[in-house]
Formats: structure tokens, sequence, C-alpha cells
């Protein structure tokens, strides 16, 4: 029940990042496909839509209810966000409903990468002919995408929705910027899968980057819930 | 039986539940041998504590007004009638004093008062030799 | 002495510079009804928060049906063994009443199926409604329908008739009752509402500023607190609030008005010695009770 209570709290977010998604990639998509040349390098004006794309979702999704899960000490103490209350006097561990939060939101994050994956594979039809190159430019998003879910996900156990918010999304944009800029050795930059040097461009499938983002998640998840089973009562 | 109870007169519920039934008893509304509602039925009919009815039963037990049949509940004493006469000689000792005390020249809640200052006294009296 | 389900010893909790719990001892007995007083901000909300684990105290320690509250091996069984009503009394708006009794039933393995009905009927509650379309009474009546058909053996309430219409109240109170009567659940509430305070508890505990002020089965409390009232002739003696029971004198040219806590025979005796001192005995409600010891009672000559 409580993997249904997670859903019918987060379907309304999951159907507005889809919305949005349609807005961002509808129009580049659109001009794309009805250019006379399908250069590859073109495909560049979509990398970045995507990327963004999976930020701001994995940021969205993840995180959100996570208060309401394992509230931070001393969230409680004043009122305590209405139903949260209610949630923690059930017997249910924080962890679990920690684990639970969290898986959902990854499912969500996954069903739009997949979907906007999807589309770009229809439209694009170079990707089609080269399955490998497609396959690891997906997976390079999934999981630089689960990397910035889990740092996500570590921040709203101690922020709250709008600190945690500005605060993901800080972090992401510094290490973007470190990204593109060069300054961030090879192994830490998530980024290189997606980005410019995808592997779409560069037609190389980016293990390194894709081992780290895999990394960086399985980190993080695990810092977050140390940090709830210690407030578990 | 109806129990009017007051739940914020200061006077503990179990008292009020004694007095009534005691009353219950002296005007025929209760007769020797009949059965009182259960501790249960009689708590959540007037919506009061559970543990109230029971003290209210087993103080009356005490007195000899009421009898704790084990498995089958709450009894009037058969004792009861004899209670009853004696409660009738008690109204008219007072009855008379009433009289001779108004004849003084004393108002009711005057004479309320000594009646009441002599029951603590005597309450007092009985304490202490109990002690 | 029967056992106790709660036990709190010197429990203390501060909120930055203020102290919300100062020492606080609480014994609530198996199978009472065990009713929670104060003033708003005397630390009623706070102490029940501890108890189900949602705030960590800084000193003392509280146990639940015998485990120390915060121990995380416990911690679930016990919740398992309580049903609880917040103070503000949400849940899932979005959720439909039917469909939180669907969602909170598989939590609870002693859940009692036959009695959900029975209360949706009682307590007049549509199952197809959505609960942010429900009042607050009808929120209240929700999270107590969800504490019972659990099968808790521990019901803690946070003034759980908020909200309620006089009807709705004694509704509440005859379930609470029946509860009681039939299961021996212990029932732990706090209330502001002393009239129904009264009707139901057979204990009481009065905390102000995080402490214990009273604490007693309410049958005694009612019994051994006594209001005199004397008129002296003369003067009226000086030390009368000094005399071992009394709680709180007033007065007024040569009228007393004497709070009592006990020794009511005592006192009564030793100001009947006074000369030309009459004396009347009145009882003491729940309300005066708690105000003289949290409100506005202490004061003399």
């Amino acid at each position: 029940m409580l993997w249904l209570k997670a859903w019918l709290e987060t379907r309304w977010k999951l159907l507005w990042m889809l919305f949005m998604s349609a807005l961002l990639v509808g129009p580049p998509l659109e001009l794309f496909s009805s250019a006379q040349t399908r250069h590859p390098q073109q495909l560049l004006i979509l990398l970045p839509i995507n990327v963004m794309l999976c930020f701001i979702t994995a940021i969205t999704l993840a995180g959100s209810g996570i208060q309401t899960a394992s509230p931070r000490p001393g969230g409680l103490e004043k009122g305590g966000e209405g139903s949260t209350l209610f949630t923690l006097s059930l017997p249910v561990t924080r962890a679990r409903l920690f684990a639970v939060r969290t898986a959902i939101g990854v499912l969500e994050l996954l069903a739009l990468l997949i979907s906007f994956n999807f589309v770009m594979w229809l439209v694009i039809p170079q990707l089609a002919t080269n399955v490998h190159i497609g396959i690891g430019y997906f997976a390079a998003s999934v999981s630089s995408s689960l990397a910035v879910y889990a740092i996500s996900a570590c921040l709203a156990t101690f922020c709250d929705e709008g600190w945690r918010f500005r605060a993901s999304g800080l972090t992401i944009m510094v290490l973007f910027m470190l990204g593109i800029g060069g300054k961030l050795p090879r192994s830490v930059d998530i980024f290189r899968g997606i980005g410019a040097t995808s592997s779409l461009v560069v037609q190389q499938i980016p293990w390194v980057a894709i081992a780290t983002g895999c990394v960086l998640a399985l980190l993080f998840f695990g810092a977050a819930l140390i940090i709830i089973r210690r407030r578990d009562y | 039986m109806i129990f009017h109870l007051n739940h914020s007169s200061g006077i503990p519920v179990y008292l009020q539940l004694m007095q009534q039934i005691r009353h219950g008893v002296e005007t025929g509304a209760l007769r020797a041998g009949e059965r009182l509602p259960t501790i249960r039925s009689l708590a959540e009919e007037l919506v009061v504590n559970p543990n109230t009815v029971v003290r209210a039963y087993r103080e009356l037990q005490h007195e000899g007004i009421v009898e704790l049949r084990q498995g089958s509940g709450a009894y009037v004493g058969r004792s009861v009638v004899e209670r009853r006469q004696i409660m009738t000689k008690g109204g008219k000792l007072i009855g008379s004093a009433i009289e001779r005390l108004t004849a003084l020249g004393l108002s009711e809640e005057e004479i309320r008062r000594i009646v009441e200052n002599e029951l603590a006294v005597a309450r007092k009296k009985s304490d202490t030799e109990v002690a | 002495m029967s056992e106790a389900v709660i036990e709190i010893e010197g429990l203390r909790k501060c909120f930055g510079a203020q102290a919300a719990l100062d020492g606080l001892d609480l014994r609530v007995p198996a199978g009472s009804v065990f009713g929670f007083l104060g003033r708003n901000g005397a630390g009623k909300t706070t102490t029940i928060k501890h108890l189900l684990g949602l705030i960590k105290a800084d000193g003392g320690s509280a146990r639940i049906f015998g485990q120390p509250v915060g121990d995380p091996n416990m911690s679930v069984a016990i919740r398992r063994r309580i049903g609880f009503v917040t103070e503000d009394k949400d849940l899932y708006p979005y959720m439909t009443v039917d469909g939180i009794i669907r969602f909170t039933r598989p939590f609870f393995p002693g859940w009692q199926r036959d009695l959900e009905q029975r209360y949706l009927d009682v307590f007049e509650l549509p199952r197809g409604k959505r609960i942010s379309q429900l009042s607050k009474g009808m929120r209240s009546k929700l999270m107590l329908l969800l504490a019972i058909c659990h099968g808790a053996e521990l019901l803690v309430l946070d003034e759980p008739m908020d909200g309620l219409d006089p009807p709705a109240v004694e509704q509440v109170l005859r379930e609470l009752v029946a509860i009681a009567a039939e299961q021996g659940t212990t029932i732990f509430f706090s209330s502001h509402q002393l009239p129904e305070v009264e009707q139901i508890a057979d204990h009481v505990a009065i905390i102000d500023g995080g402490k214990m002020l009273v604490c007693g089965e309410l049958d005694d409390l009612k019994t051994h607190y006594q209001r005199l009232s004397l008129v002296c002739s003369d003067e009226p003696p000086g030390d009368v609030a000094r005399m071992e029971g009394v709680v709180s004198v007033r007065r007024s040219g040569r009228m007393l008005s004497i709070l009592v806590s006990r020794n009511v025979e005592t006192i009564a005796a030793q100001l009947r010695q006074l000369p030309g001192v009459a004396i009347e005995r009145f009882p003491v409600t729940l309300k005066e009770l708690f105000l003289e010891h949290v409100g506005n009672g202490k004061c003399s000559g």
C-alpha cells in the first residue's frame, strides 16, 4: 500500500514532467525532422535539452515526499507537515518508507527517460543504424540521472523542499560547468556521456561515464539510507 | 430505573450512583431481589467509566444494599426491605425535629446548614473512634 | 497496583531556550481511561509525540508496555499496538474515506473488519468522500475509527473531540466507554473539554510548564478536594494558608474561601474552634481544580 501512496503522491509531478518534456523536445524535433540535411551535428540541439530534462526530472521527483517519509530531527517539533505524523505513527520503519518512495521515483524517472529516448529513436533514423551507440547514450543518461537523483535524495534527508531544490540544482550546475570547462577528471564527470561529448557524436560508448554515474548513485543512496536508519525510532 | 447524573457537580459519579440506587430502593423503584443492569451496559448507557459503576456496586455491596453474584450480575439485596423501614422511621424523627426548629424561627437554609455541620461533627467523632 | 502501560520519568525536552518538558513524571495504569490536562503549550502534545517516537527527549525516560520508547527494534512492534489520533487531524487529502481504511488495514494484523462498518455508521462517515472535503470534526472521527479498528491495546488521543458538536462528542464518549468496557483498552487522551473528561476518565493528570502538578484517580481527587467557606466574627486568622493540605485561600472582609486538597476534616475541626466561625463545605469540580492549579486561583488576602 505504501507503493500506491507514493504513486498517488507523485503522479502529478510525473505528468507535469512528461508535459514539459513534450514542450521542450517537440519544437527541436519538429525542426530536425523537417530539415533537409540530417547531419549528426544537428543532434547537438537535442542533447542539452535532454540533459536538462533528465536533471530537472531527477531533482523534482527525488526527495519529493522524502521529508514526509522521514523528517530530519527537529522537523516534527512544531506541527509537522500534516499527514507526516500519521504516516510515522504507522508500524513501518522509516527506512522502508524512504525505500519505497525512492523506488517509485526511480521507476518514474526511468519511464520518462525511456519515453524520451524512444521518441528520439523514432525521429532520428541515424540512431537506429547504430544500436550500440544509441543504447550507450541511453545508459549514460540513465546513470547520470540516477546519480543526480541520489544526490538529491540524500540532500532531501536534511533539507526542506524549497532548499533541497536549490541545493541540488546548484550542485548539479556546478558539476556541469566544471565538466564543460574540462576541470573535472574524466572519472568524475558524469555528464560526459550525454553532453556534447556524448556517444552519439563521438560514436563511442562512454563506459567510464556510465560507471561513474552508477557508482555515485549507489554511494548517495547508501548515504541517505544510513542517515535514515539512524533516525529510525 | 433512570439515573440523573451531574458530572460537573464535584460529587464523584460513583457516589451519585450509589445515592440514586439507595433512593430507588427506598421509593420502591427497585425491589428486593431485582436485577440491576450489568456494569458494561450501565456504563455504556450512562456514558461513564465502567470502573465508576464497579465502584458504586462494590460499595453498595459493603452496605448490604446490593448483592454481587458470581456470573449472573448485581441484584438488589433481600435485606433491603428492612432498610426501607428504618429509613421511614428516620424520616419521622427528622420530620419532627424540623417542625420544632421551624417553630424556633430558623429558615430552611439555616436548618440545612445545622444538619450538615452536625453530620460533619458526628463523622469526625466516628473517625477518631475508629482510629 | 496494576501494571503501567505508560511510564514516564523525569522527561526533559527543550526547544531552543524554552523548556517544553521539565522533569515530567507520569504513570498510566493498564485499562484506565486517563485524562491528560493542561493549558495550551503546557507540554501535552510534546509528551504524546515523544511517546510515539516522533521526538527525541533531552533527558529522562519513557516506557510503553514496559519497553523503552526509542528502542528501534521494538518501536515498530509497539506502534502496532497503539492507536493514535494526532492534534491536527491531518490525513492524506487525496484519498477517500474508504481509501485510507484500505491503506491502513494491511499494516495491522489485529485489524477488526467488523468494526469498520459499525463506526462508519455511528460516526456518519461517507465511504466515497475525499478527505480534503471532510470537516475537522469528521476527520477527528475518521482518525478515531482508524485507531480503534486496528485493535490497539492503547489509544493515545490528542484532543479527540476537537471540532465536534455536542451530539458528536457524546457519540465519541460512548464509543470510548464501550471500548474500555468491552476490550479493556487503555485510553490516554488529552482534552480541553473538562466536563467530558470528568464524565469518562478514572484518572487525570494536570501538567503545566512541562511539569506534573496533580495526578491521581478522579474519584479520589473529587473526594479529597473540598472548598471550605468560612465566616468569622472578627479578623480571620492569618495562618490558614500554611495549614497542611490547604491549596489556596481567598479573603473578602470577614469571609474566607479555602481550597483544600486533603485533611479536610482536620482543617475544618481546627477552624471550628475559632470563635464565632460558621463553616460550609462545597465540592470542587474538575474545572475549579484545574484553574486553581494552572490558572488564576493562587491568591490570598
